[in-house]
This record gives C-alpha cells, structure tokens and sequence, in this order.
C-alpha cells in the first residue's frame, strides 16, 4: 500500500523527518518526499533492501528499500570515499545497516517520543530477489517513498506502526 | 598530549563516523583504537593504555552495559572515562546506566557539539 495524502499524514511526517534527520546527518544528502506512484522504470532499478525489527515499545520492522546506485554513493558520502575502487561490499553492507539501524531508533523516537524505552534487532541486508514480499508488499504494510540524488529509496512500515498511534 | 581513545561498535561504519566526530570537536590528535564488541574492548583495555572508552550498548556478544559493569569491576579501570551512547533519551535509563559507572551517557546519532560538551565536561578545554 502506497501512502498518500489520506492515509495517516501525522505518521507521514513522522518518516519524513526520522529519514530527513538520518540521511543528513550520516550522508549531508537532501531528501524530498514522493507523494505519487513512482515511474516504473525507476522503481525497477530498486534492488536492495535492508530491514530491522523493533522489539520495544511494540513488535514491528522496518525495511529500506534502494538501488545499488543509491546506496554507493550514499556509502561515498559516509565514508568520504569517491574513488568506486575503494569502496567494497563490506562497506556498502555495513554502512546501509547503520543507516537502517539509526533510521529505525529516529521512527521509534518520532513515533513514541524521546522518552521511551526501545529497543532494535540486528539490522540485517539483502537483494530483492531474496524478498519478493518487498517488491510487492501487501496490505500489512506502509510504503513511503523519496527521491535522494535522484534514485527512488522506499520506506517500508509494518502497519502495526500505524495502529500504534 | 595525545590522548588515546577506544571505540567500541559493532558497525564499522558508526565507529567511522564516531572518530569523525571527536576530531570534528577538536580530537584529531587523539590515538583512536577500535573494538567491535564488549569483549574485543576489554582485551584492547589489556593490551592498550586508553583514556577515555565511548561504547555503543547494543552489540553481539559482550554488549555495552555488560562491558561496563566488567570495566567498573576491574579496580585497573575504576577512572578510567566511559561514555555511552544510547539510542533513548529516557531518563530511567539514562540514570540507570549512570549508577552502572558511565560518566556520561548521550543519545544516538552522536552529534559533534554533544561529544564537544561531553569531552570537556571529563577533560577540561583540552585538545585530543
């Protein structure tokens, strides 16, 4: 299920500002919010994803989805490397999990404020043909989705996060 | 002086990004070691004079708070500065971890004024 303007806008903004606060504090990248179904021909160049669960205040995950392109030079800012030789896989995997990883604490403390207590899994990372249910996630999810330096990256919410509130 | 830090994290790339911190808030002579673990940490502290510990709480194996405690065990280690880094601002916890032995306890994503602050507050105005 995409999210859209008339599902849960509070929820919304919450992302928005936990992938905001996250993308430019680890990557000094900018992130602008995709309020429409993203061309096919962008969303299929999305390949990765690396998800966490939350385990505290309640159970859910939550899963970032991107392509390849993205998360190097999401990795190049990270680790101030632009030379693509330098960087490899070890970073790219390491460096999209403490993204996931700190992006799932800034949703907990949008979402449940910074005075409760949570608590995540280990991040973990993968390619989307492993996880067909992230292509195409069904209703027990929330999509919210954004452009950062021109690539498509998604949000993915297990809706228990939308009941919580 | 060249004071010699430990980090411990399990993601390189938050130790990364941690090291950029301190030199950022004015540390970019300090010596910086590095540990994926609790128990990494603890053989680094055997094998390493260190001045000050910044560690993660969450991690495989030997975890944050367990490494504390084991640090505060340890007469060796009883002055030694341990910041940690939580991923909540709540107060409980925060207390909790302070009773444990953390000198100062900051919340995640380290930010380079908060770690500016926290440095100070154990070593006075001085450079790393």
């Amino acid at each position: 299920m995409l999210m859209d303007d008339n599902i849960d806008v509070p929820l919304m903004s919450n992302v928005d500002a936990a992938v905001s606060r996250t993308l430019e504090s680890m990557a000094f990248t900018e992130v602008i919010p995709l309020r429409k179904e993203p061309e096919a021909s962008v969303a299929n160049e999305v390949n990765l994803w690396s998800s966490v669960e939350i385990l505290e205040p309640i159970k859910g995950k939550v899963v970032l989805l991107l392509s390849k392109l993205l998360a190097d030079s999401l990795v190049s800012s990270i680790y101030g490397i632009f030379d693509e030789d330098e960087l490899t896989s070890s970073h790219l995997n390491d460096a999209i999990n403490e993204v996931l990883n700190t992006l799932g604490g800034q949703i907990c403390v949008e979402l449940f404020g910074s005075e409760t207590l949570y608590n995540l899994g280990l991040p973990e990372f993968g390619m989307i043909k492993q996880h067909d249910e992230y292509e195409n996630p069904g209703d027990n999810w929330i999509r919210v989705d954004y452009i950062v330096e021109g690539c498509l990256m998604s949000v993915l919410l297990e809706t228990s996060f939308a009941n919580f509130k | 002086m060249n004071h010699r830090v430990l980090i411990v994290d399990d993601s390189a790339t938050a130790r990364m990004l941690i090291q950029r911190c301190f030199e950022i808030a004015g540390w970019q002579d300090a010596l910086f070691f590095q540990a994926g673990d609790g128990q990494e940490a603890l053989d680094t502290l055997g094998r390493e004079k260190i001045d000050l510990v910044l560690t993660d709480l969450n991690m495989p194996n030997l975890d944050g708070e367990q490494f504390l405690h084991a640090v505060r065990k340890d007469a060796k280690y009883a002055d030694m500065p341990v910041i940690m880094i939580t991923s909540t601002s709540n107060e409980a916890r925060r207390q909790q971890l302070t009773e444990a032995g953390a000198n100062v306890v900051l919340p995640k994503p380290v930010s380079p004024p908060a770690l500016g602050d926290a440095i100070r507050s154990l070593f006075g105005d001085v450079d790393g």
